[in-house]
């Protein structure tokens, strides 16, 4: 678009025509307004309050924005100063009132009070003279929704957001608006998914930097405060990517919550999105930066870079010509550089390397859900907080069940065989003779790698049922590796009482810091004959 | 019997340059934009060209090298007039001659359209194209008009008599 306020259409590289606008224009659209073949694509060019629909590049149409409610008593002061009812004062004085109530006033209420010279005051009023105060607004932004289908031809609706807070989406025509939607706060950009018909959403970037959704015509409750104000909205296949002037290129999913974000080197100039038709379908994010580079990004991964010369203003990507992936670039100097992607381009993630490694792709080898595994899980989600006591409970039993057997054989000994870990004995104990006399044969063998000094063994048996020809003894030596044989005479004291145990304790040495025996065993005593008298 | 690749951009005027090669009682003056590719026999003096037209369309140009095994002759068609995506047609030449299945057979190009006013001269465009960097295959450049038929024979006798020779 021409800064002298015309439209040039260009053909190839060829200028093919001019056409005069009335006003600065500030969004430009084409698409498809009529369901009947030849399926012609209508222009239309937001400028001021209204929107001009061309068709064939003849003007078709002109859309007015309607009119928004005026504050009655504005209404009335103005009515009263131009009919000579009230003083200039009194007027500029009940409207410095009404301001401050917290009512939005109209331009010409603003312009009248900034105006110093009494006189302009009146020359001002004059000029208004007959023409009663109407809330007038202007366009800020516009895109195009898909009616009822998503495809290339398909009939669209134009979707406008105005100075006054508003979001508008005409009928495919553009001769009256079908939604009416109040954000209120200007949208300063808008970004459509989905079609008219079936189901959309809006995202609305208002000039407060916060994020507004529009689903199927209702305002939603989620309004995403952005960090700082958005310089580009962009929707991408699932997400809206709005690009802000701290750097940040953040894609949030449709119900607000952040997938990804990208931080940028420098400032966004411009962001557009990138739809590449052909063999690959691919839907990219282009980002025009401050320091020349015009990036592509897929998802959050940077697949193309290239660099323009000069300050980007505006991109756009599409068909033009007969080239269907075709990128402008618009630059600050007024440049118009036309970029066409190769056949061959392959902007999938990972073409440029980077991102995931290709092994995080191959799926783990995980087994199915068993339906065990899924009633298990189930009976754990509902009573976890059992499951977790009961366990607690067999925990803390266990332990103590182990502190007891471990303290009884700490202190009675009266386990089968038990040993110390800083030693390895080994000692088999056997009993010969058929009793009442009866002889106990210890064979003891020191295992480990250090001779053993001075090792007391004790011995323990009942002294109502045997009698022992030495209860305790000393080995004066332990070499390791040798096997030594002590026997020890045990004599029934009364066969007729029954057989018991007889216990061998290998004591510590002297001086050692621990009491526990070293090594313990246990015999069971065969039946004793009865004595011959 | 020589299988010449017809090959070059959409729209740049190929089944036009076919038809017009076709003696005059065949040739139809209609044509629409091809799809896939069609197979025509066109003589030439002694020899009989069997003429793969290839579709230029973007979305069938990786059909052009199923055909490049075969071919003993290769016209790539331009159009003159597009000035703009003169970048593509370099662009899938560059492919097409890097290409290992394409023996080192000769090239024509048609410097096609050149009846519209903003046409390019051949020399232009052959300059657009990078032409005088291929070194390893005979290669000529002929501005034509598909319309008429005007240029055409210049193109087909060089390649007639570079396939003589050989």
């Amino acid at each position: 678009m021409g800064s002298a306020a015309a439209g040039r259409i260009w053909k190839g590289t060829q200028k093919a025509s001019e056409h005069p606008l009335l006003d600065t224009p500030v969004a430009i659209c084409s698409y498809i307004s009529e369901n009947t073949a030849p399926r012609l694509p209508a222009l239309a060019v937001a400028a001021g309050s209204h929107v001009y629909i061309y068709r064939n590049l003849r003007p078709y149409y002109k859309f007015v924005l309607p009119a928004e409610n005026v504050n009655t008593e504005e209404q009335e002061i103005w009515q009263k100063v131009m009919e000579g009812e009230m003083v200039m004062g009194d007027a500029v004085a009940q409207l410095t009132r009404l301001q401050d109530a917290g009512v939005v006033l109209q331009t010409r209420s603003l312009q009248l009070m900034n105006i110093g010279d009494p006189e302009a005051k009146m020359a001002f009023v004059e000029h208004w003279q007959g023409q009663p105060l109407v809330a007038t607004t202007v366009i800020t932004c516009m895109d195009t929704i898909k009616q009822a289908i998503d495809e290339p031809d398909a009939v669209s609706c134009l979707v406008i957001g105005t100075e006054s807070g508003r979001v508008l989406i005409l009928n495919p025509a553009g001769t009256a608006p079908v939604k009416n939607i109040w954000v209120g706060i200007t949208p300063a950009m808008i970004a459509i998914q989905g079609e008219l018909d079936v189901g959309y959403r809006i995202t609305v970037a208002g000039r407060d930097g916060k994020l507004y959704h529009i689903r199927n015509g209702e305002l939603q409750q989620t309004i995403i405060q952005l960090e700082a104000q958005p310089v580009g909205l962009v929707r991408l296949v699932k997400h809206v990517a709005v690009g802000c002037m701290n750097d940040v290129i953040h894609a949030y999913q449709p119900n607000g919550t952040k997938s990804w974000s990208i931080y940028l080197p420098c400032h966004i100039l411009a962001m557009q999105r990138m739809e590449v038709t052909g063999q690959r379908m691919t839907k990219a994010l282009l980002v025009a930066l401050s320091n020349g580079e015009v990036r592509v990004y897929n998802e959050k991964l940077l697949v193309s870079v290239h660099t323009v010369n000069f300050p980007v203003t505006a991109l756009w990507f599409g068909r033009y010509g007969r080239e269907d992936n075709t990128l402008l670039t618009i630059t600050k100097t007024g440049m118009l550089d036309i970029k066409m992607l190769p056949r061959t381009a392959n902007l999938e993630i990972g073409a440029l390397g980077g991102g995931p490694p290709p092994e995080q792709e191959i799926p783990l080898a995980v087994p199915k859900k068993t339906r065990l595994y899924v009633e298990q899980t189930q009976r754990e989600r509902e009573q976890a907080a059992d499951m977790h006591r009961t366990f607690q409970r067999d925990l803390a039993k266990l332990r103590l069940t182990t502190a007891r057997a471990f303290v009884k054989v700490l202190t009675d000994g009266q386990g089968a065989a038990a040993f110390t870990t800083s030693t390895n004995l080994s000692l088999s104990l056997s009993v010969a003779g058929l009793g009442p006399r009866f002889r106990l044969t210890l064979l003891l063998r020191n295992e480990g790698a250090r001779p053993l000094l001075d090792v007391p063994v004790a011995l323990r048996a009942d002294p109502s049922l045997y009698a022992l020809a030495k209860a305790q003894f000393t080995i004066p030596l332990l070499v390791p590796g040798l096997q030594y044989t002590y026997e020890v005479a045990v004599t029934a004291v009364s066969p007729e009482a029954g057989s018991d145990a007889v216990t061998v304790l290998l004591l510590a040495p002297a001086g050692s810091h621990s009491s526990a025996p070293l090594l313990q065993a246990t015999l069971k005593m065969p039946i004793s004959e009865p004595e011959d008298l | 019997m020589v299988n010449v690749l017809v090959v070059g951009l959409d729209n740049s005027g190929k089944t036009t340059i076919i038809e017009r090669l076709k003696p005059r009682p065949k040739q139809s003056m209609e044509v629409a934009p091809t799809v896939g590719f069609n197979v025509e026999e066109v003589q030439k003096g002694a020899l009989t060209f069997t003429v793969f037209d290839m579709s230029g369309a973007g979305r069938y140009r990786t059909l052009w090298e199923q055909y490049y095994r075969e071919a003993d002759a290769v016209i790539f068609v331009v159009d003159s007039g597009d000035k703009l995506r003169m970048v593509v047609a370099r662009d899938e030449m560059e492919h097409m001659l890097a290409h290992p299945n394409l023996r080192k057979v000769p090239v024509v190009f048609f410097a096609n359209k050149k009846d519209l006013p903003i046409s390019l001269p051949p020399a232009e465009i052959a300059q657009a194209l990078g032409l005088n960097d291929i070194q390893d295959r005979p290669w000529n450049i002929f501005p034509s008009n598909g319309l008429t038929g005007e240029g055409l024979d210049r193109g087909m006798d060089w390649l007639a008599e570079r396939l003589g020779k050989a």
